[in-house]
């Protein structure tokens, strides 16, 4: 499977400087971003949440792929540069590869939160601690909710409704 | 976004009686299935860890993308009929639409898992569950299987991180 920064190598280079906000939370979505060098930072309602210094790591794919607003501040805390892939939506649509690629991160991600969590819960925690990991467990497992979305897959995905089905 | 209509002649309904497994632990056969109508229940090891009953819900995603067997048992508890995509990661590749719909389930668990994190670190502010938090943050947010793995070991190799004995 090619690398992201494969993917994306004939795309724009931009160049941030220390301080430099690359993504305002709120903001909506558009542009997906591979780090080629530097290190960024994170924030989701002011709580820090990443430090992102790994060549090829990406950015702004949550935004694009749920077509909602940034739900984080990501800034540059070291002079960095990111490809730029712009109208991300559309990219993906045409290209299978690359979705397919951001799938496969965001899924190793939840599974070695799982692992974690499930590793934790083995290290005798305390039962505050416990409840804990168990919601958080229960957070990751949740199936997505929104109706209309699945909805009009329902429909798209198979051409017809359960409703003409049965008929 | 584009229809799925060519996928109706190829793939199968599958119905399912209450008690029916559609895929079991362990199992390894590569099917992406989606939830038409019914309700599923998902377990591990006999524990009950959530049930299914939205229309179009993923079941087997993980284990597709992540070319892993699957994690826990799937089982009607109504009469439930399923469509069953088989080769799966074949069909991502080719299919930016498919590739697409899994990116985006896969997200909205990430999500959602996020932002809990993100109240529990501001509910939890100044007390030692954060340490644990961020941590669990951490994993969710690695750039890579690499880094998860690294940030894990680190974890585990740090003496302070898990007090012992009640809270």
């Amino acid at each position: 499977m090619p690398s992201l920064l494969t993917l994306l190598a004939a795309q724009p280079l931009r160049s941030l400087a220390a301080g430099d906000v690359l993504i305002a939370e709120g903001s909506p979505p558009g542009d997906l971003y591979v780090l080629e060098a530097g290190t960024l930072t994170v924030a989701r309602a002011g709580v820090g949440i990443a430090t992102i210094a790994q060549p090829g790591a990406v950015v702004g794919e949550m935004s694009v792929l749920l077509n909602k607003p940034h739900s984080a501040t990501v800034r540059a805390e070291t002079a960095a540069q990111v490809r730029v892939l712009t109208d991300a939506g559309r990219a993906l649509d045409a290209d299978p590869a690359l979705a397919k690629q951001l799938a496969l991160l965001l899924a190793a991600r939840l599974d070695a939160t799982t692992a974690l969590l499930v590793e934790l819960s083995t290290q005798n925690p305390g039962p505050a601690q416990q409840g804990l990991l168990d919601r958080i467990l229960a957070a990751i497992h949740l199936p997505p909710i929104d109706a209309d979305y699945f909805a009009v897959e329902r429909h798209d995905l198979f051409g017809q409704s359960a409703e003409d089905e049965r008929a | 976004m584009a229809s799925l209509v060519h996928l109706a002649a190829q793939v199968p309904t599958r119905i399912l009686h209450p008690g029916d497994l559609l895929v079991a632990e362990g199992d390894t056969g590569g099917d992406l299935h989606v939830l038409i109508e019914g309700v599923l229940v998902v377990e591990r090891d006999g524990v009950v860890l959530t049930t299914l009953s939205q229309p179009g819900t993923l079941v087997g995603e993980m284990s597709v993308l992540l070319g892993k067997p699957i994690s826990a048992d799937v089982k009607a508890q109504s009469v439930s009929r399923v469509r069953s995509i088989p080769n799966a990661a074949d069909e991502l590749k080719k299919d930016a639409e498919l590739a697409l719909r899994v990116a985006a389930t896969v997200a909205t668990r990430l999500d959602t898992t996020s932002a809990l994190l993100v109240d529990l670190s501001r509910e939890h502010a100044g007390h030692h569950e954060q340490g644990i938090l961020g941590r669990i943050m951490t994993a969710l947010h690695a750039t890579s299987p690499e880094a998860a793995e690294v940030q894990r070991r680190d974890l585990f190799n740090d003496p302070t991180f898990w007090p012992r004995g009640p809270m």
